[in-house]
């Protein structure tokens, strides 16, 4: 079987299309984000994600290798075989799959060692990579099927690559995800699952019969042995079976338990609040922990810092989870739940009624304030590029006040504390967290 | 001298879709060179894929190196031994001659530890030694079929079945191929080949059968049946006209090869 893989493998059209696979490969890895470098999860998902785009390819190629058979008039010689139809199909998907993966694995590791200086000990993870895998097996095993029964230069291949592109984006169950943050993991049954639906594809690929009205039908021949039309029919069931338990499999991705890993705590001096997170976003860790040192220094006393700060995910509770989160690279999602927290720290959680404009205001402008403070950054650089729509009065509240003196921040601050405690009832402390 | 047959059918029926175009055959091919000999449709190309055990027969008996061929498994095992080149014969483009050769080499089982060389004496056999790196497009017509004789006869099988291996060769090649066929007769291959070039029959083969409606007219060697000639038999030679005398009596217009 080595001998015809290995002439499988070097007389396959991927191999002219290698280098333009690796090229998509790379521009879907650092074309996409560059956030997740650095951090193992994150670039899992980034290697895993370049399977949507390599696939397609795979479909094409598979379906256009598996008629190939027929178009080139091969089906005698074939049926005059020794060989079983399977092991000469199962030659052909793996030189498919063996150039797709090595693609896909070109990616991953291209993701592992750019990643690695940040990132830190650690290696991608292999839920995603094994996620990835399969779509590569799934999309592979359509095309070949599809090659096999409808065999067609052209039509076949380009309506797999698209009709598999199409399907993984529309299907109401995913095959794959397009982020990784530290504080959730994928599950291990939903992924077994769809690495179970791969790989029966992929025995159904190469034991299907060959459909009524194809070139081989063409001729009387001998029908194959039971046990390989045992396989065929067992592997068409565990397909199915498999499909239909990927929604019965649950959430793909699910929260990571906090008891997972040990999380990396850091303070920039004594006495700042600690800042901890996963072990995996050890690379924003220099910058939180001069966050939250910023917001333990704070001018007024009644301006209270929590001990630590936690990132989402480390404290869950039955209230939720009140950690700072970093989304998709950036530590200013960070610094809002932040800020939210030293208010909430200093002046409990305040709920005016919805007539007190003024003191709804006060509080905008007090959690942009802290914000800014917490980047130690002019807010017309902490705020480039983001959406500010929202909030626009208090940016300028915020903005203004950040760049008066320390003394004329202290009597701004306490004028809007004004605002917001002019019926103290309107806050209450948070017990919560 | 009798010698064990290599393939006998025996009262065997075997059509497609209903239509029956071999009907109640006996035949018995022993060793040595064979050919078969008929006008289009008179049941070669169906004689062969039942030989080569593509088709099942409808019904009696194939036997093969003395053993029955009933099912798949026991199909599988003798295809080991049958090196086929089927009439219409395809091949994938964009492979070298090595490939394909050494991919037909691994469809019929040949050891991977002899395939190679099986593979480089077989393209040396047919003339392709210098060629064994070209593509399988970049070939003429002749070359082409010299490449399937080439997969064909890797691995020395002992039964070699050639639905007309000579379309497309020139005079020398086919020169050259009747003398393939002639030294692989001689080690001990049995052949089995058809074609529609009377004079390949009486250069290559020790038997010749000729085939009409799906039922064996005449069975000898090619000098017996050049003896069968009538003087008012069209040919233009005593084997052309024998094979032409054999055919008219059994069809009321005659009937052609060609």
């Amino acid at each position: 079987m080595l001998n015809a893989y290995r002439i499988e493998l070097r007389r396959s059209p991927l191999l002219t299309a290698f280098p333009v696979m690796i090229a998509v490969d790379l521009l879907v890895l650092f074309g996409r984000s560059r956030y997740w470098i650095g951090v193992w999860p994150e670039a899992s998902v980034a290697a895993q994600v370049v399977t949507l785009f390599l696939g397609p390819v795979l479909a094409g190629v598979s379906a256009w290798q598996a008629g190939r058979s027929s178009r080139a008039g091969m089906p005698e010689t074939v049926l005059a075989s020794a060989r079983p139809l399977w092991q000469i199909e199962a030659a052909r998907l793996a030189a498919t799959l063996t150039l797709g993966f090595l693609a896909y694995v070109v990616g991953c590791l291209t993701a592992a060692v750019i990643s690695f200086g940040e990132a830190g000990s650690g290696f991608l993870w292999p839920s995603y990579l094994l996620l990835g895998a399969s779509t590569l097996i799934i999309f592979a095993s359509v095309g070949h099927l599809a090659g096999r029964w409808w065999p067609s230069a052209a039509f076949t291949p380009v309506v797999c690559a698209l009709g598999c592109f199409i399907s993984m984006l529309a299907l109401p169950f995913k095959f794959n995800v397009l982020a990784g943050p530290p504080d959730q993991h994928l599950r291990p049954l939903p992924v077994a699952v769809r690495l179970l639906f791969a790989l029966a594809l992929a025995a159904l690929a190469v034991t299907a019969p060959p459909l009524r009205g194809s070139a081989e039908r063409q001729m009387p021949r001998r029908a194959a042995p039971l046990h390989i039309r045992g396989v065929a029919i067992g592997s068409a069931a565990a397909s199915l079976i498999a499909l239909a338990a990927v929604p019965a499999a649950g959430e793909l991705r699910v929260d990571r338990p906090a008891s997972a890993t040990e999380p990396l705590c850091e303070r920039a001096e004594k006495g700042a609040p600690q800042v901890c997170v996963w072990p995996e976003h050890r690379k924003y860790l220099p910058e939180l922990t001069r966050m939250a040192q910023r917001l333990g220094q704070l001018p007024e006393p009644w301006l209270k810092s929590p001990k630590a700060f936690h990132e989402f995910g480390l404290r869950r509770n039955k209230w939720g989870d009140g950690g700072f989160d970093i989304a998709e690279g950036h530590v200013r999602t960070a610094a809002i739940a932040m800020a939210d927290r030293v208010f909430t720290e200093s002046l409990g959680i305040c709920t005016p009624p919805r007539r007190e404009s003024r003191a709804w205001q006060a509080m905008d402008n007090m959690r942009l304030w802290l914000e800014y403070r917490s980047t130690g950054q002019d807010p017309a650089v902490a705020d480039e590029g983001l959406h500010m729509e929202g909030v626009s009065a208090a940016q300028r509240e915020a903005t203004k006040a950040v760049r008066m003196p320390e003394a004329e921040q202290e009597a701004w601050l306490d004028q809007e504390r004004g605002h917001i405690l002019r019926d103290p009832s309107w806050c209450k402390p948070d017990d919560r967290f | 001298m009798t010698t064990d047959p290599v393939a006998r059918l025996t009262a065997l029926t075997q059509g497609y879709g209903g239509r029956r175009i071999i009907e109640n055959l006996d035949l018995s091919l022993q060793p040595g060179v064979t050919g078969l000999l008929g006008p289009n449709g008179a049941g070669k190309t169906t004689l062969f894929r039942t030989l080569a055990t593509i088709a099942p027969p409808q019904s009696g008996q194939l036997e093969l190196f003395g053993r029955p061929v009933t099912n798949e498994q026991q199909a599988r095992r003798v295809r080991r031994r049958i090196g086929y080149l089927p009439q219409d014969f395809g091949y994938y483009p964009a492979f070298s001659i090595t490939d394909f050769v050494r991919y037909c080499a691994w469809l019929r089982e040949v050891p991977s530890g002899k395939a190679d060389s099986a593979t480089r004496e077989a393209l040396a056999a047919v003339g392709l030694a210098d060629r064994a790196r070209d593509r399988m497009k970049s070939l003429s017509g002749g070359m082409l079929r010299r490449a399937g004789i080439a997969a064909a006869i890797v691995g020395s099988p002992p039964l070699l079945l050639l639905d007309e291996p000579t379309v497309g060769l020139d005079p020398a090649q086919r020169l050259d191929f009747r003398e393939l066929i002639r030294s692989l007769a001689r080690a001990g291959t049995a052949v089995v080949l058809s074609t529609h070039l009377v004079e390949d029959i009486g250069a290559a083969c020790d038997t010749v059968l000729v085939l009409s409606d799906g039922q064996v007219r005449h069975s000898g060697t090619p000098q017996q049946l050049a003896e069968l000639a009538t003087p008012t038999a069209p040919g233009d030679s005593p084997l052309e006209r024998g094979y032409m005398t054999v055919l008219g009596s059994h069809r009321p217009n005659g009937g052609a090869a060609c």
